[in-house]
């Protein structure tokens, strides 16, 4: 698979427009659409997503390399030394629900 | 979010608000992940949740414990249109059903069946006699705390007067 560049994703946010610490991510990628939500926290110039889900068909279809570009991505534009994810409740694959 | 992460996020690209139905009422419901089918898209229900006024982190939470525990109750503040939630629900893989509130309780024929007079009705539940009497009258009607409490009397008289004895006066 070809290996994105920077300029090939771009991102819009959903907000609640409250302290409530949740945030959505719609990434558009050149395989399509990913979706992800989180409970974003910084610590530091770190920036930690709780909980994270994901969905979306694309999602498949990344692959580990342009996962890599995307969290380049984000850490250019947002200027963080670090991210970290941490995911949540499985909903497929082994163990379902844990 | 905080204000200092919105402004970092936004350097990534545009934030919008969530599209939250303006008006409606509360709502009941209880969610089932189906046994079958795709795996749920939770981010779609999640939305669904906290369109209809919960907060996005409570709705969250909700869909975690749905993905736990396979079924779980909500309470939603503003729904539009019950039928809209169970499609939207639907959509995201996740079988919902709204519950649909049963609040009258008929005083008097619960009192008979029992077969219990005003006073010894009173008595039992720690009620008043005159609150009693204008309930099994029409005068006035039983609150929503009464009423859930008619209920459990009427679904566990027994229960609820040992429950009830057994409070320790002060």
């Amino acid at each position: 698979m070809t290996r994105w560049k920077i300029r090939d994703i771009a991102f819009d946010f959903v907000d609640d427009m409250t302290d409530d610490p949740v945030v959505t991510v719609r990434i558009v990628t050149p395989v399509g659409q990913l979706t992800f939500l989180a409970e974003p926290v910084m610590v530091g110039t770190t920036l930690v997503l709780k909980g994270l889900h994901a969905q979306d068909s694309a999602a498949n279809a990344v692959g580990p390399a342009n996962l890599i570009v995307i969290a380049h991505a984000v850490m250019e534009g947002m200027d963080l030394d670090g991210l970290v994810i941490k995911g949540a409740v499985r909903s497929t694959g082994a163990n379902p629900g844990h | 979010m905080d204000s200092s992460l919105r402004e970092r996020f936004a350097r990534l690209g545009p934030i919008r608000a969530i599209d939250r139905v303006t008006s409606g009422s509360p709502a009941v419901f209880v969610l089932r992940l189906p046994l079958d089918g795709p795996p749920p898209r939770t981010i779609d229900a999640i939305h669904a949740l906290a369109r209809r006024g919960l907060s996005m982190l409570r709705a969250k939470r909700a869909v975690e414990s749905l993905l736990e525990k396979g079924r779980v109750f909500i309470d939603l503040p503003t729904v539009e249109d019950t039928r809209a939630v169970t499609d939207d629900l639907a959509k995201a893989g996740i079988a919902a059903a709204w519950i649909q509130p049963d609040l009258t309780v008929n005083v008097r024929e619960l009192r008979e069946r029992l077969d219990l007079t005003r006073e010894q009705f009173a008595i039992r539940y720690g009620l008043e006699v005159e609150t009693l009497r204008n309930w099994e009258t029409g005068k006035r009607e039983p609150d929503t705390t009464a009423r859930s409490y008619l209920r459990a009397i009427a679904n566990a008289p027994e229960p609820v007067e040992q429950a009830y004895a057994a409070t320790p006066v002060v």
